[in-house]
């Protein structure tokens, strides 16, 4: 009988990634109402451009998908609104009212919301794309064009700020094709880390670390290793600015999060990766594959390895560095030298 | 927020023998050391991870001015009282279920004491914890394997 031999760390992690990629289902049901939105506010707005963000548009959906971004740079309000001029309110409940009346038919729960809403109309279609989840929703943001400079006015209610949603999804489309996939991979994988540990980051601060760290392509494992060091030292130093170099501030991070906490548990994080591929290099790879269940604490995505026989290894790798009746350490303190005490009993 | 008693009395209330036996196990565990300081005994708290378990081990470190607790002629500070893993089937086990992490009359180097610093104490307990889920996994009391080091239970009688 052969010996089973257990997957690589490269090879879990793709395992895992397929379990927590959006579903082609998912995808298609969420493009067709992306598209009915698109649809009803460049009827009302004419000569408009759309764009598409987020991570639908990014391709680092997870599932279940429960949202999707989209925005509409309205040409008409090209000389009419802006800092100093209208702001975003009318052209807010515009776009909901279209909204509203072009997709009631096809969703009858539908509900769009403005009252309350500092960037983007809200809508709620009243009917989840994944069974199980509570509801869909879309964002949809009513921009104009900076004239003076590069990027969008975006709303920030009353009154308006910068940004540049077109360029963050070319840059990320880009990014993605010169890592020949790697960089969504990567990020799919850290998006979802991210909503393991309590979200220290909000999504765009992660693909805006990983624009700068993960430029090439690139294992997962070694793309992981590689953003969790660098992320820790960036937000060690400050604030994610943006990478298109627009908006006034920089990114904020996860809700409740301080940046020494943030930077606290990227460097675990990190650690814990880095004792996972130590074990596999040095030819154990069930606590290899252990610490990386812990990295993402969740048996549905990434299941941990047979107790009984990580236990089994680790008892068989404490034998190999107990050497010359010095015992060993065991897990982490395995690199440490050890008190040898004698258990005991009264 | 721990408050650091100023002036000094017992060995467990002075600052600087907190920081030393501290130090190195702030650095690896960092807020996820915890510490209680009480008039009588302080007491660190840490979640260990043990290879197998999937779920950390909360431990329990109490150093106390005077144990009620026999230490055998050694001085309190170099025998706390660890609890871990409670209520699990050991042979290494103080009635109290304390861990019996070392023998109190073995030669300094097989004892732990403050100066190798709290990082050392947590490995023997992290050891310790791993000896015992082992023990249990090959047979516990009937012939189970214990990996670690083993000091005969109780004292050697001395003749007379």
């Amino acid at each position: 009988m052969t010996k089973h031999k257990p997957p690589s760390l490269e090879e879990l992690l793709s395992q895992a990634r397929h379990r927590i990629e959006v579903t082609s289902e998912e995808l298609k049901e969420a493009r067709r109402r992306r598209e009915a939105i698109a649809n009803a506010v460049r009827k009302e707005f004419p000569g408009s451009r759309v764009y598409f963000n987020g991570s639908v548009a990014h391709g680092d959906a997870l599932t279940p998908l429960t949202d999707i971004d989209l925005g509409i740079v309205i040409a008409e309000a090209k000389y009419t609104h802006g800092p100093g001029r209208k702001g975003p309110r009318d052209l807010m409940d515009r776009a909901a009212d279209a909204i509203r009346s072009e997709l009631k038919g096809d969703f009858p729960k539908l509900t769009v919301q403005v009252e309350g809403c500092t960037r983007a109309v809200l809508v709620r279609f009243g009917d989840p794309v994944h069974a199980g989840e509570k509801d869909f929703t879309a964002d949809v943001i009513c921009a104009i064009d900076n004239q003076d400079g590069q990027g969008l006015f975006i709303p920030k209610v009353p009154g308006w700020s910068r940004s540049d949603p077109e360029a963050h999804t070319r840059m990320i489309r880009e990014a993605i094709e010169n890592t020949k996939v790697a960089f969504a991979h990567v990020v799919r994988l850290l998006k979802h880390w991210n909503r393991r540990n309590g979200k220290p980051l909000v999504s765009w601060n992660i693909k805006a670390l990983a624009l700068d760290s993960i430029t090439g392509p690139i294992s997962q494992l070694a793309g992981l290793t590689t953003w969790f060091a660098y992320a820790a030292d960036e937000l060690d130093r400050g604030l994610t600015e943006d990478p298109a170099g627009v908006a006034e501030k920089p990114i904020k991070l996860g809700q409740g999060w301080t940046r020494t906490r943030v930077v606290t548990a990227l460097r675990d994080a990190g650690k814990r990766l880095d004792e996972a591929v130590r074990l596999e290099r040095d030819g154990y790879p069930l606590q290899a594959h252990e610490q990386l269940a812990k990295l993402f604490s969740d048996e549905q995505m990434l299941p941990s390895p047979d107790p009984d026989a990580v236990r089994n290894e680790a008892a068989l790798r404490w034998k190999e560095q107990s050497l010359g009746g010095i015992g060993a350490g065991i897990g982490s303190g395995a690199m440490r030298p050890q008190v040898q005490a004698r258990s005991w009993a009264p | 927020m721990i408050t650091r008693p100023t002036s000094g009395t017992w060995y467990g209330l002075q600052p600087a023998w907190q920081i030393l036996l501290e130090t190195a196990a702030r650095r690896e565990h960092g807020i996820r050391l915890r510490l209680d300081i009480q008039p009588d005994h302080i007491t660190y708290y840490l979640p260990i991870e043990v290879p197998g378990r999937r779920d950390s081990v909360i431990t329990r470190i109490v150093f106390y001015q005077r144990p009620l607790y026999p230490c055998w002629g050694l001085p309190a500070e170099e025998y706390p009282r660890v609890y871990a893993a409670m209520g699990e089937t050991s042979p290494h086990r103080m009635a109290d279920d304390a861990l019996c992490l070392y023998y109190p009359h073995s030669p300094g180097h097989e004892r732990w004491k403050p100066l190798d610093g709290l990082l050392a104490l947590i490995d023997l307990v992290r050891n310790h914890v791993f000896f015992e889920d082992y023990w249990r996994a090959t047979g516990a009391n009937y012939g189970g394997v214990w990996l670690g080091a083993e000091a005969p239970h109780g004292f050697p009688r001395i003749a007379a």
